[in-house]
Parts: structure tokens; C-alpha cells; sequence
């Protein structure tokens, strides 16, 4: 049960950062200009963003197989 | 590069309401210093998962590598370094948007608070009374920044550009404007009334040179002085405004094409 109600929470957070991050991208395209460093940065936490999401759902992966 | 507007396309608007032959003189970005206090605390944020773990091997948890210990710490690590990156993104935000601009007729200052608080403040060289330039402490005192504090004439609060680097400089350009539009609104030389833009959709609002304010503000300040000097020696020769600048929006037709309804001098106009 306390393992359901986690996941289910850490949906949650990923809806929550996935609304955050498009605004944040909206915000920069509409304020910043095309080649600058506010376009690398997002790039940067794009990135960043996808590696972390990727490594915690192999890791909840693995976890929940070795049950 | 002309920047463009990534969402719309469009060449990039550097501040709203820029005015017909108003000129971006200096554009001027926050100090990199200040913007080191958020990279510190990311940094410590960054370094909390790893000494979490060394923390739990120190007392005897070794069940982190499979089942349901394993879920929960990749929640746990997961959430807490989106958080950081979310931090990360709202520090540059605030860093990298706030700017402050110097143009022929006034002080722009565009402040952003997150993401969702942006302040645009702006005020009329005409108004500025006295200027100061304030570098507090060993930090800027050894990097050279500081803040520019302009104060203004009337019920008009003062004016405040905050960690800008070369405070002094700044400082000197704004009290060099003022002088020179003083002296031309004495001698009569302003043209009259200054319009408004109109940003037609279709075509760039104006050529804006980015690569000019990519260098430094001693470099900026500099072609300043030299541009106004240029500028007023031609027009006492010839009393003709120059256009020519990348930076200031192309002047209309003086023959027929203004439209319906815009505001002239000495012209009335119905409002319905």
C-alpha cells in the first residue's frame, strides 16, 4: 500500500515539474532570443531533466522486479 | 546574428514601447557574481544525495541496491534533484532576464522575479536630477559592480539599477545624456513630439544590432560617446537627424503617410 501511494505521489511530482518546465521553456522562447544563452541553459535542463527522470524510473524498475 | 523570437519568429523585441527614433545606447546585464549565490545552493543541493548515502552505509543500511528500498530512494533522489534543477532554471531566469537599458530618451530597468513576476520600470532622462553610483564591500569592490541609484525630480520614485557592473560608468553615461537633451530641448532641436511605435507584424520592428551589446560596457560606453559627439557634430552642420544606427527604428515618410487618426503637431484630430 505505502508503496502505491509513493508512486502515485512521484506521478504526481512529474506532472507538476513536466507543467513547470513547459512554462519555464514558453517563458524563456518568448523573453530570451534564438541562439543566446538563455536557449543553452534550457538545453542544459532539458537535458538534465530526461537523465534524472530516466535513471529514477530504471531504478523503480529494478526495484519493484527484485520484490 | 539578428535574434529572433524562438515562439513567434519574428526579430526579437528587446523592451515594449520603444519610441520612433529612440536608440538602445547601452544594454547592460547583472553582474555574473550575485548569480553565484544560486549556483552555490544548487551545487549543495546537487552533493545532498551522495552524502545521504554515505550517511546510510555509516549506519548500516545496505539494502539500497534492490527491492523496495530501491524504489523508494530513486522516488526520493528523483524528486529531489528535479527540484534542483527547477531551482537551477528559476535562478538563471532571474539572472539572465534582468536587464537594464539606456536609451537616448530614457532609463528602462526589466526585473524578473521567478517565473512569473516580471517588473518593467522606466523613467525619462529629463527627469533624472542626481545620479550615484554605489559599490558596498569587498565582493564588488574587488569585481567592480555595484548599484546606480538615479534620483528623479517630482513624486517620482528614484530609480534603481542593482548589481550592474561598472556602477561609475553607467553613472557618467546617464549624467552625459541628461546634459545633452537639455541642451537640445533649450536650443529647440527635438523635432517635436515623439510618437509611439507601431509594430507591424509582418515585417522586423527594427534592426537590432546583438552583437553591439555583447561587449563590454567600458566598449559600450565608449562608441556611446563617440556616436553622440558624431551625431551632434553633423547635426549642427546640417540640423538633419541621422538614422543610420542599427539600433534605432527607421523614421517614417515625411510625405503623405501618416494614417487616419495619428497624433501630429498642430493637427486635430476626432475621437470617437
Amino acid at each position: 500500500m505505502t508503496l502505491v501511494v509513493v508512486l502515485i505521489a512521484y506521478l504526481f511530482v512529474l506532472i507538476v515539474f513536466f507543467l513547470y518546465s513547459l512554462y519555464a521553456v514558453h517563458h524563456l522562447n518568448e523573453y530570451g532570443y534564438s541562439g543566446d544563452a538563455s536557449q543553452l541553459a534550457l538545453k542544459i535542463y532539458l537535458g538534465y531533466s530526461s537523465i534524472v527522470i530516466m535513471v529514477s524510473l530504471v531504478g523503480i524498475f529494478v526495484g519493484l522486479m527484485s520484490l | 546574428m539578428t535574434p529572433r523570437n524562438t515562439t513567434t519568429g519574428q526579430v526579437a523585441e528587446l523592451f515594449p514601447g520603444q519610441l520612433e527614433h529612440e536608440e538602445i545606447l547601452i544594454f547592460i546585464r547583472r553582474h555574473w557574481m550575485p548569480f553565484m549565490g544560486w549556483l552555490g545552493v544548487t551545487l549543495i543541493l546537487l552533493l545532498l544525495p551522495v552524502f545521504s548515502v554515505v550517511i546510510l552505509k555509516g549506519i548500516g543500511v545496505n539494502g539500497l541496491v534492490h527491492g523496495r528500498l530501491l524504489v523508494f530512494f530513486s522516488v526520493g533522489v528523483g524528486t529531489h534533484l528535479l527540484l534542483t534543477g527547477a531551482v537551477f532554471l528559476t535562478g538563471w531566469v532571474e539572472h539572465y532576464l534582468a536587464v537594464s537599458i539606456i536609451t537616448t530618451d530614457r532609463l528602462v530597468t526589466i526585473r524578473q522575479v521567478g517565473l512569473f513576476n516580471r517588473r518593467v520600470a522606466e523613467l525619462s532622462i529629463l527627469r533624472v536630477q542626481d545620479v550615484s553610483a554605489q559599490i558596498r564591500g569587498y565582493l564588488q569592490s574587488l569585481l567592480r559592480y555595484g548599484d546606480v541609484r538615479v534620483e528623479t525630480a517630482g513624486d517620482v520614485p528614484n530609480f534603481i539599477m542593482r548589481n550592474v557592473p561598472q556602477p561609475h560608468v553607467i553613472a557618467h553615461t546617464i549624467l552625459m545624456l541628461h546634459d545633452r537633451l537639455a541642451m537640445e530641448n533649450r536650443e529647440g532641436q527635438t523635432g517635436g513630439i515623439r510618437l509611439p511605435r507601431k509594430i507591424p507584424m509582418s515585417k522586423p520592428p527594427h534592426d537590432y544590432d546583438h552583437a553591439h551589446f555583447n561587449e563590454d560596457l567600458l566598449t559600450q560606453a565608449r562608441e556611446t560617446k563617440e556616436h553622440l559627439e558624431r551625431e551632434h557634430s553633423d547635426h549642427s552642420s546640417n540640423r538633419e537627424v541621422k538614422t543610420e544606427s542599427p539600433n534605432r527604428l527607421p523614421p517614417r515618410s515625411q510625405s503623405g503617410s501618416r494614417g487616419e487618426g495619428e497624433l501630429i503637431e498642430g493637427k486635430s484630430i476626432s475621437l470617437q
